[in-house]
């Protein structure tokens, strides 16, 4: 313990010792059964996530960010905050890439509300007036088939996880999995095709 | 399929997997003996496996969905020279800004597209930018202009494309009521877009209503032109692969050609493909691949497997059709019979299966189109289109020498007319050659255009030709079609170049690797050109024609074989020869006569030669009057700050260089005026200013040609262009000489003298027109004998020489000048008479020239000097109308003709003479 400096900060001891629980505890008991905890990973990874995103994108790295490296970044600052007994990357990224789903769809749903309605004043380049746009509304309609998929098939499901809202290869997915990548390949076909014909058939709500 | 409920999905899912485990070739059979089974299982099978390929093509999840900004926070950001002022739109790909200029120095708004970072990647920034420099060369009226591409100090990508403010093409053409002949009108406009881009090796690859606009002036505008190469980068990730694809679009694949959807190669035919579906759409609303209210998996497969119905056909003589018929200002049954025919066999043609049986390329549509619309009335449309000038060809000829007296102890001297040569721009049909490596294209020819200088300017250095020709040799050596077209361009820039050794070399090879007759003929033609400029001329006429010969008599060889007949009629620049030069460019137009725009370079070309051909055989008239239509194309080009007009002008001015100098002198100034806008300080050729300060000399407006003669010795030097030099050099004595400078004027002849004296440059002409020159000088110093002595010998050389006869009308004039001196008016007559025929005998009956009248007016005044009042004044009221019309009538020549008829008149008229 530093002795007080006149007129500066006195570093709070045991700042840390407050009631909320770690991000391993969390996992542990979600991996024991325990529901609200599961509820409660999700929601802190969820915090954990996003405040990430919003600190990245506030500063003058670029305007887009990628899940990989919003992932990656994640997992080193509360690997190293919780110290050795935090489980692996493969484990800890099961439970992220949900979460990373949910952001993006947020995200996306939140950005689609704010689009200017009504007719372009000026038309440009791939910018449809009448047909349907194009990724904003294709990650809306995802999201709500993927829902029904992770309750049919939920393998196929952690696969478009892990693949499009993280951004993992094939050679990745299936080394997590500890899967074939020609599986992995096939997983995500029939998923695509799932989706796909979801899609079309209406599932999401225009 | 109905629609895929979860419970279905349960029965349907194992057999799913159990096809995707088969290879693909085994898949069909094991589908049939599913069938067998369980039709609707096997039809529910099917269908998931067609909504795979469809979700190939469309890119489905092969995009990563990136976290981004709150978008209203960019306004007011910089991007490269605009400034973000409010959000346009959203798409996968970015977010689309209205932008203003930052400077504010021009009024421009732009839309600056901020791309997806994600989708990119490290290696991709510095290949976005190299291919944004590329597509913002494609320069066309009718195509949105990609204006500038870069990548931001933090790393965010983005693109500043013109601003445009329309309506997509067929909710204009349905808001205006047009009828079909002004649909096919507006269409052409798009293709002649097309056309543009494909020339330059860019195919669009989504060609679709939304992406062609049509704006408040009834522009049309071609959007999204190429962008998705831009981001056709490297990477292993998905995203990279779908963008080589029509990725992050919409969901609908109805524009897709066949080839598109399978995954075969896309090529500039893909193009011709979806503009196929556009016109089907824009002339019966309706979709070649069926009604709209089909899934898209029915229409893919429609796309891929069944035949478009024949257009006629589609529109219904029934009453749900009247509202599109309306829209196009007919009926049903009208519409229907406008579309029979022509149309029905030419949408036929442009949505076959197969690229090969397609239109071979947009210019061959658009001449079938345009062929159909001239058995319809046509409608009056705004040509305002510019053109950016590609390559030229420059000749620099040593022509027909003239020569002009001038009346007051002032004598001109011999002047040799350079004919300057003219632009031979040559767009080729790049779209027939099938681009199997459109990347590999593109980089050669983002190379080329990189260091290429920009418009109108010449690659004079072959350093980077020969770069070109390594890059080529390495990037389409499996591609001999390619390789060849490569080649015969690059052969084509040498010959802008006027390095004809590489360019024989290099179209030498190109012929090598032509197959087809098309390649073949871009590479003998060209290579022809060449043979005759090395002297060979039985082997550019031979080459010729073996091309002409083996090009199929086929609508799309016309542009070819013109442009072959083009090559040939050039010949006359280095042989002389009036009679091919102006045989082969007559047929040339008339082969070009109704071919679709993008021939107007050919057609120029030929104008060109067909001018100078007249020229060359003496027809001043019809040489003038076709300089003149020469001059309204290029003008309708808006080609008249080019190095072709240039050209034109300089070789307009010779037309009338012998006869009319009041024309000649503004084309000779404009001529070197545009030289020095166009090229630069350093780029006026030493031809065009020796032409320039002749005219002015010959106008006797000395103190002007001065220095336009030292500038013309001066850049002649720096070229080492001896032939110019030389005779530059001897003009300024005869300038110094004729105004009285004789001191100056033996000074230039002496150190002309003891320069050139024993080189191959002081050729027996030059030799001749020394002798003269020195006469010249003599005369100035009041020596006449001296003067008689070298005109003399200056005559023993002239008849020596076959086409110098304008020198014998020069020496004769002078020695009759110098007999008039020597106090010898008979001789003086006999001298004098002698030039006037020998100058009438240069032109037709009844052309005006002042050449013809200083040699009249010389020997009115010999007349007159021998007494012969009456036949002077005769002579010299003929000379005088002559002078005044062809010098002027301020001219000195004219006001001393005037002068001594004057002095002819004072006289006793009984006096008669003989």
């Amino acid at each position: 313990m530093r002795s007080p400096q006149p007129g500066g900060n006195l570093p709070q001891a045991g700042a840390r010792d407050h009631v909320t629980p770690t991000i391993s505890t969390l996992i542990a008991a979600t991996e024991a059964g325990d529901r609200p905890a599961a509820d409660a990973l999700f929601a802190a990874l969820y915090g954990e996530l996003r405040e990430l995103a919003r600190r990245q994108l506030a500063g003058s790295r670029g305007l887009t960010l990628g899940p990989t490296t919003l992932l990656h970044e994640a997992y080193l600052n509360i690997a190293r905050r919780e110290g050795a007994s935090f489980p692996d990357r493969p484990r800890f990224l099961g439970y992220a890439a949900k979460v990373m789903r949910r952001l993006v769809i947020d995200h996306v749903r939140n950005r689609a509300a704010q689009k200017r309605g009504g007719a372009f004043e000026i038309v440009t380049l791939d910018e449809d007036d009448g047909a349907r746009p194009a990724d904003d509304r294709e990650i809306l309609e995802v999201g709500e088939a993927l829902e029904e998929l992770t309750s049919l098939e939920p393998l196929l499901a952690d696969v478009v996880d892990l693949k499009f809202f993280c951004g993992f290869s094939f050679s990745e997915i299936a080394e997590m999995r500890g899967l074939s990548e020609r599986t992995v390949r096939r997983q995500w076909e029939k998923a695509r095709m799932f989706l796909r014909a979801r899609i079309q058939d209406g599932a999401a709500p225009r | 399929m109905t629609r895929l409920s979860p419970e279905r999905w349960r029965v349907v899912s194992p057999y799913v997997e159990e096809a995707l485990e088969l290879p693909e070739d085994r898949r069909a059979e094991w589908l049939a003996s599913l069938r067998s089974r369980d039709a609707a299982l096997a039809n529910d099978v099917e269908s998931l496996f067609a909504l795979r390929s469809l979700a190939s093509h469309e890119g489905f999840l092969e995009g990563a969905p990136a976290i981004s900004t709150d978008d209203r926070s960019l306004a007011g950001r910089p991007f490269g020279a605009y400034t973000l002022v409010s959000l346009i739109g959203q798409g996968g790909m970015g977010s689309v800004w209205l932008a203003r200029r930052s400077d504010g120095r021009f009024e421009g708004l732009a839309a600056v597209k901020l791309l997806n970072a994600s989708l990119i990647g490290r290696a991709g920034e510095e290949r976005f930018r190299r291919e944004g420099n590329i597509l913002a060369r494609l320069a066309h009226p009718h195509v949105a202009r990609l204006l500038d591409a870069g990548v931001s100090s933090d790393g965010q990508p983005y693109l500043v494309l013109e601003h445009v403010e329309g309506e997509s093409i067929d909710a204009y053409c349905d808001g205006h009521r047009l009828p079909v002949e002004a649909r096919v009108a507006l269409f052409l406009d798009v293709l002649e877009a097309v056309a543009q881009a494909h020339a330059n090796l860019i195919v669009h690859r989504d060609i679709k209503p939304s992406n062609v606009l049509v704006d408040n002036d009834g522009q049309v505008k071609l959007l999204d032109f190429g962008i998705a190469k831009l981001l056709a980068g490297g990477g292993e990730h998905g995203a990279a692969t779908a963008l080589t694809d029509e990725a992050g679009h919409a969901l609908t694949p109805e524009f897709a050609a066949p080839e598109q959807i399978t995954g075969d190669p896309v090529t500039t035919a893909t193009d011709v493909y979806a503009l196929g579906t556009l016109l089907y759409l824009l002339l019966t609303a309706r979709h070649p691949a069926g009604s709209s209210r089909r899934s898209p998996v029915e229409v893919v497969r429609a796309i891929v497997e069944s035949e478009a119905p024949r257009a006629s056909d589609a529109v219904s003589r029934k009453d749900e059709d009247e509202p599109a018929a309306a829209a196009r200002a007919t009926t049903p049954e009208g519409l229907r019979r406008q579309l029979r025919g022509d149309l029905d066999t030419i949408l036929g043609k442009a949505l076959k299966k197969k690229p090969t049986e397609r239109y071979p390329s947009v210019s061959a549509l658009s001449e079938d189109l345009r062929r159909h619309l001239r058995h319809e009335p046509v409608l009056a449309r705004p040509d305002t289109w510019r053109y950016r000038v590609g390559k030229f060809v420059r000749r620099n000829r040593l022509g027909v020498a003239a020569a002009a007296l001038a009346a007051v102890a002032v004598i001109a001297g011999t002047i040799v007319i350079v004919a300057r040569g003219r632009e031979a721009q040559r767009q080729r049909d790049a779209a027939q050659a099938q681009l199997a490596s459109a990347t590999a294209a593109n980089q050669f020819l983002g190379f080329l255009l990189t260091v290429a200088a920009p418009a109108g300017r010449r690659i004079s250095e072959s350093g980077l030709l020969e770069k070109g020709e390594a890059l080529v040799d390495k990037q389409f050596a499996d591609n001999d079609a390619l390789h060849s077209e490569m080649l015969a361009t690059i052969g084509e820039r040498y010959i802008a170049a006027e390095n004809w050794d590489r360019a024989g070399r290099v179209l030498e090879h190109a012929r090598l690797l032509a197959r087809d007759p098309g390649a073949r003929a871009r590479a003998l033609c060209p290579l022809a050109l060449v043979k005759v400029v090395g002297g060979d001329r039985k082997s550019g006429e031979a080459l010729i024609s073996d091309a002409l010969t083996r090009l199929p008599q086929e609508p799309q060889y016309t542009l070819q074989r013109a442009t072959c007949l083009c090559d040939a009629a050039q010949f006359g620049y280095f042989t002389d020869e009036p009679e091919p030069m102006i045989r082969n460019a007559r047929a040339a137009l008339t082969l070009l006569k109704g071919a679709s725009v993008p021939a107007d370079p050919q057609r120029i070309d030929a104008q060109d030669s067909l001018a100078y051909g007249y020229y060359l055989a003496r027809e001043y008239a019809k040489s003038d009057q076709a300089y003149a239509e020469l001059m309204a194309a290029l003008e309708k080009a808006g080609r008249t700050e080019t190095m072709a007009a240039a050209d034109a002008l300089g070789n307009w001015c010779l037309v009338h260089f012998d006869t009319d100098l009041v024309k000649a002198e503004p084309l000779c100034r404009r001529s070197v005026e545009l030289l020095r806008a166009v090229e630069g300080a350093d780029g006026v050729t030493p031809t065009a200013l020796l032409n320039y300060a002749a005219v002015l000399e010959h106008l006797a407006r000395y103190d002007e040609a001065e220095p336009v003669y030292l500038e013309a010795i001066r850049t002649a030097r720096s070229r080492a262009d001896s032939q110019v030099e030389v005779v530059a050099a001897m003009e300024l004595a005869n300038l110094y000489a004729q105004r009285g400078d004789a001191a100056r004027a033996t000074g230039e002849l002496d150190a002309f003298e003891r320069k050139f004296r024993n080189t191959p440059a002081f050729t027996p002409r030059r030799r001749a027109g020394y002798e003269y020159s020195l006469g010249l000088v003599a005369l100035a110093r009041k020596d006449a004998p001296r003067a008689l002595e070298h005109f003399r010998d200056c005559l023993t050389r002239a008849a020596a020489l076959d086409s110098a006869s304008n020198l014998r009308v020069l020496a004769l004039s002078g020695s009759a000048r110098a007999e008039i001196a020597l106090g010898r008016p008979a001789d003086a007559v006999d001298a004098a008479r002698q030039a006037v025929t020998t100058a009438e005998s240069f032109f037709p009956k009844g052309t005006p020239s002042y050449l013809v009248a200083e040699s009249r007016a010389l020997l009115g005044e010999a007349q007159l000097a021998r007494g012969d009042r009456a036949t002077a004044r005769a002579t010299l009221a003929t000379a005088a109308g002559e002078l005044s019309r062809s010098l002027g009538p301020d001219h000195p020549a004219t006001s001393r003709a005037g002068e001594l008829l004057a002095s002819a008149a004072d006289a006793p008229p009984s006096r008669q003479g003989p």
